[in-house]
């Protein structure tokens, strides 16, 4: 695997509800250098995917689905919840560094919460945390 | 076709409006602030990483389809000036312009940017965007002729007709849902609102919480003081608003989670049970270190360290504590302008301030009714556009389907009309006849041999029968049915489960002087009468939070015991359930009458020494053991975790809650549904007890059921997701994961496939195949990993 550069953009992997948040963002500066890839739930996410993105030097994946037993199709926030372990498993192993995947819970009205988030990942990242 | 005129756009007049349009209706809703939603704008979500069913997201995306229906129009700024209401009902309005149509708005902000005063702000929760208008500021209120939002919206939806306009609305009957305004806090001077800083209301913090993380820094110490303005019969509101421990635990719960060094106090008279899962929340929030004070502070004054020295009753005595913040919980007032409303209309209002209507085609819903949450209100809104529709104002057109543009091919899966109820208690039989009036064939089954007492004509009721098997998806379920005559095999659209619980005799002792709460009164009647008084015990809340049917059924057992010659019923509980005036009404009239209430805390034990019980528990105002004897014991099973039937649920396809009823925690997501489509649960097996609200609910379940299959096909978007024959193991984990139960086996082609009408298009199962055999269309790895291949920018 090449070693990540901050050549691309960090992706947003969220569920239909919460990119409604994520589209509420009010400074839209804070969306600059991240790129939304909205899925039908956070259960449909599946490991290859963030392998993938992270071998396409994409430096971090942020992936947001509902509050815990809000989620319309009742568990798939918590089987995200597994992946995105797993996946930051996966990166500690191949030597990679094990915080690159970041699960947030956020419903649809919580768009200041996604605001916070951004910023805490954009330093993350800009600090060369990862 | 009719006409309907709603008075308040907040979410009861709202979910109407959506019901009516529905039907083939259309609604003109009036609105007299500038905003759409009501009070519901204001609040915050309150999940911390899990939900806590606030029900403010389903609010919205309630408001969010309802605006955009062609059916529905909605009037802001709005007054209604006079009403007439002879042979057909004809309403005045005057409204401020511009008007937005929202069936026609493409929500593409030319309106904002086009503003030269830039009085128009764009408002987006969620789902829900729309747009107010400061008329101080707007040209076309200081005289000027500007039309330049209307000259710039592509899509014709600003409609301006002069600065205000005048019209009158004929309709065929209106409904009143003006909501509630919350209580003033200023009228309890001593609390310190508007006179200390600091001290907030709920609706303060709601709105406060919506858009920041904490109240004023963080870090805090914040209380909170419930029953303000609620449960006061100095202040002439003897009834609980029943909504404020409901907001004021999850905001606390909101505030500790964002902020662990937050400290929390809730100072309380009884804590009220709202939600399904209540006991495990309250234990959530006693675990997470809030701390829970019974008695209501009556003064707050600032104390010399600058913080705000509040006093609270503490048995005989007074202690006092200090907080950086207090957030006192305002119920439920009537609305401001309620009384000029119901002049209009001709609305009764009861002593405090609620409103009722006398005219037969006046209706109101909503919180200007009484004290209800969102759900309740859409629930009770749902119930509202029952008793209109019953009233047969004309014929209503079947909406016309538009379907949304589509790639995929759409196909009409014809759909069986008949439904089967299974559970003959109060919840399916309503149900049950609900669905007759409404002209569907109706199987009832009930394992026992009962007879109910309801006129049941119509209904093919089968008693001593027991649901066997099932196969099949909505529409088209086939059922084998185990009758008194033999297995019978039947086919249905649609399945109602409404088997109540499964009693749980454990408590019941076998010396018989502890039963089971509804054989108290026959028990004590079985005793030979002492010459001094006996004492009945009532035991609540002993495993379990009673719910408001539990502490019904309760009250009324313990005031008719009393009301007999020489016996004291005492109550054991750890609160009193009373939210709804009839409760507190009820609560009221047993103490009355002499029914001792006693609070415990912690755990209590029931011994049953053959003589009698001995009851043994913590008083928190004595702060010490307590040990009572009385003849007899009555536990209520409300009080005890109370089971749905496994089996049933394994056979009907259907999860459950923390506590093993039917329906998943998320049970606001579908109030009727299951995670089956085509299965409906209700009642006790879900859940609730409480008469009333399973009557609401049985109407409701109807509702969507006469939705869903009224139309006698479903239409179904074939972009279901699809099984790769040759990559298939047939692991079974597509079918173990779907939460909707789309996935079967195909036994000719040998590997999984979806239902197409049963398929909720999730992607659950590609996530989790571990073949990688299913794909969803649309949402390839290919495409969802293209992107734009601009760099990212650090
Ligand atoms: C502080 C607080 C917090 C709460 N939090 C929650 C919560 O978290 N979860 C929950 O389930 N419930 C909560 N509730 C309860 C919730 O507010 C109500 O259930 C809900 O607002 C009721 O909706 P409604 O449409 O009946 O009334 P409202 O929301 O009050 O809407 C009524 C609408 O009618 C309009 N109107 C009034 N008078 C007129 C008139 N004369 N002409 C035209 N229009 C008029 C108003 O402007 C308003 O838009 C809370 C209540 C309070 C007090």
């Amino acid at each position: 695997m090449p070693e990540i550069t901050k050549t691309r953009k960090a992706v947003i992997f969220c569920c239909e509800n919460s990119s409604l948040a994520v589209n509420a963002v009010k400074d839209t500066r804070l969306l600059e250098g991240f790129e939304q890839k909205v899925l039908p739930c956070s259960g449909k996410l599946e490991v290859g995917l963030i392998l993938k993105c992270l071998e396409r030097e994409h430096p971090f994946i942020l992936v947001l689905a509902c509050p815990l037993d809000n989620c319309k199709y009742l568990k798939g926030n918590m089987r995200a919840r597994k992946r995105v372990d797993l996946a930051n498993n996966i990166c500690e192993e191949i030597g990679i560094g094990g915080g690159r995947v970041r699960m947030d819970y956020v419903s649809s009205l919580d768009a200041h919460k996604v605001e916070r988030i951004l910023k805490e990942v954009r330093e993350q990242i800009q600090g060369g945390l990862i | 076709m009719s006409k309907f005129l709603i008075v308040g756009a907040g979410i009861s007049g709202i979910s109407a409006a959506e019901i009516l349009a529905r039907k083939g209706h259309y609604v003109e809703i009036i609105e007299s602030t500038g905003a759409i939603g009501g009070k519901v704008n204001g609040y915050a979500c309150k999940a911390t990483d899990s939900c806590s069913r606030c029900g403010v997201c389903i609010a919205n995306t309630s408001l969010a389809g309802a605006i955009r229906n062609s059916r529905i129009r909605t009037r802001t700024s709005a007054t209604i000036n006079k009403v007439i209401n002879n042979h057909s009902l004809d309403v005045w309005i005057e409204q401020k312009n511009p008007q937005i149509d929202y069936s026609k708005c493409s929500f593409c902000d030319s309106c904002v940017n086009s503003c030269p005063v830039g009085c128009i702000t764009k408002t987006t929760r969620g789902e829900f965007t729309q747009y107010i208008f400061d008329h101080e500021k707007c040209l076309l209120h200081k005289g000027k002729a500007c039309s330049q939002c209307l000259e710039n919206c592509p899509s014709g939806a600003v409609e301006i007709n002069g600065a205000v306009s005048d019209m009158k609305i004929s309709a065929a009957a209106a409904l009143i849902a003006i909501g509630h305004e919350n209580y003033d806090a200023r009228n309890k001077v001593r609390l310190g609102y508007g006179r200390l800083e600091n001290v907030f209301t709920g609706s303060d913090v709601e709105e406060i919480l919506s858009h920041q993380d904490y109240l004023y820094r963080s870090g805090e110490d914040v209380a909170f003081i419930q029953c303000v303005g609620s449960r006061d019969p100095e202040a002439g509101r003897n009834f609980c608003s029943s909504v404020c421990c409901s907001y004021a635990l999850r905001l606390a719960r909101v505030l500790k989670y964002r902020n662990k060094d937050t400290k929390i106090t809730i100072y309380y008279i009884d804590i009220q049970n709202f939600d399904k899962t209540f006991t495990a929340f309250r234990n959530e929030l006693e675990g997470m270190g809030i701390d829970f004070v019974r008695g209501i502070p009556f003064s707050v004054e600032r104390g010399r360290t600058g913080k705000l020295k509040v006093l609270v009753p503490d048995g005989g005595a007074v202690s006092s504590a200090e907080h950086d913040a207090l957030v006192l919980s305002t119920g439920i007032a009537p609305a401001r302008n309620s009384d000029r409303i119901a002049d209009l209309f001709h609305l009764d209002s009861d002593e405090s301030g609620f409103l009722s209507s006398p005219e037969k085609n006046i209706f109101v819903t909503g919180t200007c009714s009484k004290p209800l949450s969102i759900l309740d209100s859409m629930t009770a809104a749902g119930e509202a556009v029952r008793f209109i529709s019953g009233c047969g104002y004309g014929e209503a057109e079947i909406p016309e389907i538009t379907p949304h543009e589509t790639a995929f091919e759409v196909r009409d899966i014809p759909l069986r009309r008949d439904v089967l109820v299974i559970g003959a208690g109060p919840a399916g039989i309503c149900t049950a006849s609900a669905l007759k009036l409404m002209g569907y064939p109706v199987t009832l089954i009930d394992k026992n041999n009962i007879k109910p007492e309801e006129d049941l004509a119509g209904v093919d009721f089968i008693t001593g029968s027991e649901l066997v098997s099932l196969d099949g998806s909505v529409g088209n379920f086939i059922a084998d049915i185990k009758t008194p005559r033999g297995i019978m095999n039947f086919n249905f659209g649609v399945i109602v489960a409404a088997t109540g619980t499964e009693n749980n005799g454990n408590t019941v002792s076998k010396k018989g002087n502890i039963v089971s709460l509804d054989r108290l009164g026959e028990a004590v009647s079985a005793r030979k009468r002492r010459r001094e008084a006996s004492a009945v015990a009532i035991v609540l809340d002993l495993e379990i939070d009673e719910t408001r049917a539990s502490t019904e059924t309760a009250l009324k057992t313990a005031l008719e015991i009393q009301e007999r010659e020489r016996y004291q019923v005492f109550i054991f509980c750890k609160d009193m359930r009373v939210a709804s005036p009839e409760l507190e009404r009820l609560y009221q009239s047993s103490r009355d009458s002499g029914v001792t209430i006693i609070k415990y805390s912690g755990r209590l034990s029931v011994e049953d020494d053959g003589s009698g019980v001995i009851i043994e528990f913590d008083d928190p105002y004595l702060n010490r053991r307590v040990v009572v004897q009385c003849i007899i014991a009555g536990i209520s099973p409300g009080g005890i975790p109370q089971k749905a039937d496994p089996a049933l649920m394994k056979l009907l396809g259907i999860t459950g809650d923390c506590y093993g009823q039917i329906q998943e925690n998320n049970v606001h997501l579908f109030p009727a549904g299951t995670n089956r489509p085509g299965v409906f649960a209700l009642g006790s097996c879900r859940g609730e007890h409480f008469g009333p609200q399973i009557l609401l609910d049985a109407g409701a379940a109807a509702r969507s059921i006469d939705e869903l299959i009224a139309p006698g096909i479903i239409k179904v978007e074939l972009s279901n997701v699809v099984v790769d024959q040759d990559k298939c193991i047939l692991c079974l984990t597509c079918i173990r994961s779907c939460p909707s139960r789309a996935m079967i086996i195909n036994s000719e082609k040998g590997c999984a496939q979806s239902i197409a009408e049963v398929c909720q298009k999730c992607g659950i199962c590609v996530g989790e195949c571990p073949a990688k055999a299913i794909v969803l269309p649309g949402y390839e790895d290919t495409k969802i990993l293209e992107s734009a291949d601009d760099a990212g920018n650090y």
